[in-house]
């Protein structure tokens, strides 16, 4: 994302409005929810059927999604094989970082995550967001200092919160 | 400004993490999902004109002759 770009918000409403099921999850999940945070990516964990699979695949397409990290000139792009899959997709595209997670800790897919989602609205579009309380959970288990002041920040706005 | 703990707070973690700018949490509570997204791209893009800012400066000062001019 250079300084002109839209950013990550306008990634995240474009990838909603394509029509693709997925759940916010990671640092933005948590950004969005009101933790103060920052991240340069974001990751998402998307329902595995061949549909939705062609929605996002036809997204990525469109955003010019490419595997972060290759040797310079060797552009490597997802295919529908690994979406599929439970695997991690470490994306870059036109509009920013895009990680496509077919599976999270504890082998948690998008029917256990969809369930302990809330929706936001972001640039008109609804986006489907992990819970602070499940994010909360999630990141218990981080054994790295990253991963434990995350938790203090998710812990923090989860008290400050009505529901905390 | 963050909030002081009190002592019996500072004694149960749970009261008071430890770390946390408990005025920013109030101030992104303050904020839409949408403005809290922006918030964090506003950050993304400062943080990259500081390495384009740093990386110019790096290759300027590598240029300059030894002895030159300060600025």
């Amino acid at each position: 994302m250079d300084s002109q770009s839209p950013g990550l918000e306008t990634l995240l409403a474009r990838l909603a409005a394509s029509g693709t099921e997925f759940v916010l999850v990671g640092a933005l999940a948590a950004v969005a929810q009101g933790a103060p945070l920052t991240t340069f990516d974001i990751d998402v964990v998307h329902r595995r059927d061949a549909g939705n699979v062609d929605r996002l695949l036809a997204f990525l397409a469109s955003v010019d999604a490419r595997y972060r990290g290759r040797p310079a000139g060797q552009v490597l792009r997802p295919t529908r094989e690994a979406l599929l899959g439970t695997g991690h997709q470490l994306l870059s595209t036109a509009l920013g970082q895009l990680d496509v997670l077919g599976a999270i800790e504890g082998g948690r897919e998008y029917p256990d995550l969809v369930r302990e989602s809330v929706e936001i609205q972001v640039e008109g579009e609804v986006v489907r967001v992990l819970s602070l309380r499940a994010l909360a959970e999630l990141k218990r288990g981080a054994t790295d200092a990253k991963g434990r002041l995350a938790l203090a920040v998710i812990e923090a706005t989860l008290q400050r919160t009505a529901g905390g | 400004m963050s909030r002081v703990p009190d002592r019996a707070a500072a004694l149960d973690p749970r009261e008071e993490p430890v770390g946390v700018d408990l005025t920013l949490v109030d101030a992104m509570l303050a904020l839409t999902p949408a403005e809290r997204l922006r918030a964090n791209d506003r950050m993304i893009r400062t943080v990259e004109e500081l390495r384009h800012g740093f990386a110019v400066a790096r290759t300027r000062d590598a240029a300059r002759p030894a002895g030159g001019e300060r600025d």
